[in-house]
């Protein structure tokens, strides 16, 4: 699939300031876990076992690194790709060669796949340092924290190739993002919200990523709750894809 | 240059200086919703971990007294809420405007002198976050955070902070030519700053070799003094933080001009 071409153009782009790219992505969630799992989770202490049996630093980790590659995807979904689309309009250029729409969108999403695996994965492995996990199943949290990233990417993708300026990503980091990060679960559990607080949580993707990262290290998830979280995901990225290719379309070809 | 005088900077004005607040107003005009939503991010936070984690510490102990959770971080955030408003006008807007839009260029044809515009720009920091403050500080008197009359002393010293951080900002601006430094900054800087200077928790909780070092930063003499006025323990230490935000504010402005000049005259 020629998408493979806009992934290796990405990765050349990449590949020139990738020292310090991986050292801050990491080093962001490695200062939030220190200040909020440690710091906070030793003024909470007495009270942890409302943040389940693993206590609050594994709690808040596990819901850091869904809320990461949410924040992430979002991102790398929002002034990168409408600087490719806009001001440099790399796009128009690429479409100059035998390469289609849909080559550009899922070269771009894939690459984003990459992005989050290689924040995803030193995280993991940092948490893994700080003794959070004890089956190997855990694993299973690194593919789990990807989908839920590329399904705010892909949402986000379909935003942006409807923009003309940067103007309504102010909006949507300040009032959808933020609020998302830290109500849906990430700081402490939806069920002290209010009733209608707990039925808004449930409803998005980042519950049910988070919930579903959780199941797999620190939480029993059963089989069928397990599928359900998964199904929302992919119903989330499919519906992400599919307005992303429309959009995407109507805005390079038409 | 060796050899050669010192240059003689022009000194600011405050009316020349008020000029480049006014464009800055103007130029807000169509982007007013950038600015309102700035006031969200720290009520969000207090939302989240003041009261939503808040819910399960029962008290913080603050010099010799106990106090909630929420109205012990609520303080951190005004403070952080005003660090946030100072490297975004005093580093970010200012970087694209000398590096991108080049307005500074087409300013200095005007009587307006560069001492003006760091000034200028300081300003407009200054009121851009008291403006917050405002809101902020009013959301907290409503949720029953503000627990003394002195509180009334957070606005100035909110502008204080506000100066001393956005001219900090400002030697940034002045320092840095590639793009990719804002993010270097941002994680290096800033966000170490917004979780280690006393925001969240009482600095008593790091390590021993941590404290100290937290304890010279600007952000924690910020949110030390909010503190001290919102929770209304106050005696002469918070002059100290006083002091320090003062200082920090006249050594940092002084050094921006300098920059500046060298800068924009190289």
């Amino acid at each position: 699939m020629n998408a493979t071409k806009v992934v290796a153009r990405n990765a050349i782009v990449f590949w020139r300031g990738w020292r310090s790219s991986i050292f801050l992505s990491v080093l962001a969630p490695v200062l939030f876990l220190t200040a909020m799992g440690l710091g906070l989770g030793s003024l909470v202490e007495p009270n942890a076992e409302a943040f389940g049996d693993a206590g609050y630093l594994a709690f808040f980790a596990t819901g850091m690194l869904g809320a990461n590659c949410m924040q992430s995807g979002a991102f790398s979904a929002s002034y990168p790709m409408m600087s490719k689309l806009t001001w440099e309009r790399n796009y128009e250029a690429i479409l100059a060669a035998p390469l289609g729409v849909r080559d550009i969108y899922f070269g771009e999403l894939a690459w984003i796949g990459v992005t989050l695996a290689q924040q995803t994965i030193p995280f993991f492995a940092i948490m893994a340092l700080f003794g959070i996990f004890d089956s190997p199943l855990a694993v299973l949290a690194i593919p789990a924290a990807i989908l839920t990233g590329l399904g705010f990417a892909a949402a986000v993708m379909a935003l942006t190739a409807t923009l003309q300026t940067d103007e309504a990503y102010t909006w949507l980091f300040r009032f959808v993002v933020t609020p998302l990060f830290l109500l849906s679960g990430t700081f402490f559990p939806i069920n002290e919200l209010p009733a209608w607080g707990v039925v808004a949580a449930q409803l998005t993707p980042l519950y049910h990523g988070i919930e579903l990262i959780r199941g797999v290290t620190i939480s029993n998830l059963t089989l069928l709750a397990g599928l359900a979280h998964i199904a929302y995901l992919l119903f989330f990225l499919a519906a992400g894809i599919m307005l992303g290719i429309r959009n995407l379309t109507h805005r390079l070809v038409s | 240059m060796t050899g050669a005088p010192a240059p003689a900077y022009q000194l600011p004005s405050v009316r020349r200086s008020l000029r480049l607040v006014q464009r800055n107003a103007m130029a807000y005009r169509h982007a007013w919703i950038a600015i309102v939503s700035g006031f969200f991010e720290p009520v969000f936070y207090l939302g989240a971990v003041g009261f939503g984690v808040g819910q399960f510490i029962d008290s913080i102990p603050y010099r010799g007294a106990e106090i909630s959770y929420a109205s012990f971080m609520a303080p951190g955030m005004l403070a952080a809420s005003v660090l946030n408003g100072a490297l975004f006008d005093g580093f970010f807007s200012p970087f694209f405007k000398l590096s991108y839009e080049k307005t500074y260029d087409g300013i200095l044809t005007t009587p307006v002198n560069l001492s003006d515009i760091v000034v200028g720009e300081v300003m407009w920091a200054v009121m851009r976050g008291t403006v917050y403050a405002v809101g902020f500080l009013s959301v907290m008197v409503a949720l029953g955070l503000v627990l003394s009359a002195w509180a009334v002393l957070a606005l100035p010293a909110v502008m204080l902070s506000g100066a001393a951080l956005a001219s900090g900002a400002m030697i940034l601006t002045a320092t840095t030519r590639e793009i990719s430094s804002l993010e270097k900054v941002m994680t290096l800087v800033v966000f170490p700053l917004f979780l280690f200077s006393g925001t969240f928790y009482p600095v008593s909780l790091y390590p021993d070799w941590l404290r100290p070092i937290v304890q010279l930063t600007p952000l924690y003499h910020s949110a030390s003094l909010l503190r001290g006025l919102t929770a209304g323990v106050v005696d002469v230490s918070l002059l100290w933080h006083v002091l320090y935000l003062g200082s920090m504010f006249l050594v940092c402005i002084t050094v921006t001009i300098r920059l500046m000049h060298r800068r924009l005259t190289d």
